[in-house]
């Protein structure tokens, strides 16, 4: 029954955001420039119906999701060689920096002028999600009990063992908090990497194409698949994230 | 023989002087009590013993090759239930029995599958216990160990731990605040 309501909810809220959205395509008069929703989704529609719509979303898909692995897999190597050598974190803090301080599209620019269009958002995902998972990694590291690490220490626990019962279960509250906030902006910084680097069957360069075309319907459709996308991906691990979190609650409850 | 010997140490922490020029020795098979006031060097004494600090100066001899320590706080980790602690620091060797005599020694064996959260004061206390006894150190050092227990666990606990120490031969170092407790289980008392 709560589901229900909860489900009612939300369709009540989304049909009254499209209905602000029809009213303002009525009053806006120019269908060319600002479509309805109808017409965005008969768009959508159509697209939906050719196999080019798929080879593009999972292309782009494919970009993204390849770079948050190749960024996950590094910041988690970077965490466990700066904790083992301070003077590299020392080292790497102003390139941390300097990462996170500079605009997106400044690296997509300079990245589309050395690597290529088509690798762009890969990197341009490594870029946003490395550095917001390797702080957070860095800090759970630094935080470990050091009660915990002198009783690890005093029972001669094997480095295997401690790994698994101290260190990793130390890091993964820390961990699951970065992926989640680096998810949602992974996506988009994704895919703005394509609108303006428009490597080839990707979403990001139909989005560009529509506009370069004043294909404003088209534009607007790929702009839902984007959002519907993001949803999907955001709903996907969130359920996975409370599973990992709900042994995590039980063992932390007071 | 000797399990531990303090020779002549020196140790302080920032500007308090802990100990200066201090000398101990532990027999093997020997239980002694470390008595006084707080702040005294007690658990930092423990801490030497362990190796966990350093003297400033001074020399410390030890033939232990396994300690069992119970901390002054319990120390279990959050994320492991009560058997999961303990599991993590046996041997490979250790049977699954020994575990569960232990847990049934010490009342625990309800408790097994809880989290440290889910245990009273008393309850962490006996299971950091538990997990020194798993562990089979030939030292073992003891800060207040019974200090959340009530009376009838203290005596009955610290009779299992005498007769424990007596058949395995461990030394032991006792840190209390109750004479009670020292008495019953240490061969000597130390007053810092």
């Amino acid at each position: 029954m709560k589901i229900l309501k909860k489900i009612c909810r939300v369709l009540l809220i989304a049909a009254f955001w499209i209905c602000v959205w029809a009213f303002a395509a009525w009053r806006f008069g120019k269908p060319l420039l600002f479509p309805s929703p109808l017409t965005v989704l008969q768009t959508l529609v159509s697209m939906l119906q050719t196999p080019q719509f798929y080879m593009i979303t999972t292309t782009s898909l494919g970009n993204i999701l390849l770079g948050i692995l190749i960024a996950l897999m590094g910041a988690c190597t970077l965490a466990i060689l700066t904790f083992a050598i301070p003077f590299l974190k020392e080292l790497i803090a102003p390139i941390m920096a300097v990462i996170k301080a500079t605009p997106v599209a400044s690296f997509i620019i300079l990245a589309l002028i050395f690597i290529g269009s088509a690798k762009v958002p890969t990197f341009i995902t490594v870029l946003i999600v490395f550095p917001i998972v390797w702080t957070n990694l860095d800090e759970g590291l630094c935080k470990i009990d050091p009660q915990l690490k002198e009783v690890a220490r005093v029972y001669q626990m094997s480095p295997l063992r401690r790994l698994r019962v101290l260190y990793l279960p130390s890091v993964k509250p820390y961990f699951l908090s970065a992926c989640k906030s680096s998810l949602g902006l992974a996506w988009k910084a994704g895919v703005a990497a394509e609108i303006i680097a428009m490597p080839p069957d990707t979403i990001g360069t139909m989005i560009g194409e529509a506009k370069l075309y004043i294909m404003t319907a088209e534009m607007f459709a790929w702009t839902l698949t984007v959002v519907l996308l993001s949803l999907a991906i955001e709903y996907l691990f969130s359920a996975i994230f409370r599973q990992l979190e709900s042994k995590n609650n039980r063992k932390e409850a007071t | 023989m000797s399990m531990l010997e303090f020779q002549n140490i020196s140790f302080s922490y920032e500007k308090k002087q802990i100990f200066d020029n201090f000398s101990f020795h532990l027999k093997k098979g020997e239980t002694v009590a470390l008595m006084g006031a707080s702040g005294c060097g007690k658990t930092t004494l423990l801490s030497l013993a362990a190796a966990l600090i350093k003297p400033t100066k001074g020399e410390i001899r030890s033939s232990a090759t396994r300690i069992s320590y119970v901390f002054q706080e319990p120390r279990l980790f959050p994320w492991l239930t009560v058997e999961e602690n303990l599991r993590a620091v046996i041997r490979e060797d250790t049977s699954d029995e020994k575990i569960a005599v232990i847990l049934n020694t010490l009342g625990l064996s309800d408790c097994a599958q809880l989290y440290p959260q889910e245990l009273s004061g008393g309850m962490k206390s006996r299971v950091s216990l538990a997990r020194a006894l798993i562990f089979d150190g030939d030292l073992f050092l003891l800060d207040e160990p019974f200090a959340a227990l009530d009376e009838e666990l203290r005596h009955s606990i610290g009779q299992f731990l005498k007769q424990h120490f007596h058949e395995k031969g461990v030394s032991a170092i006792l840190v209390t605040h109750q004479l009670n407790d020292a008495e019953r289980l240490a061969d000597r008392i130390l007053y810092l």
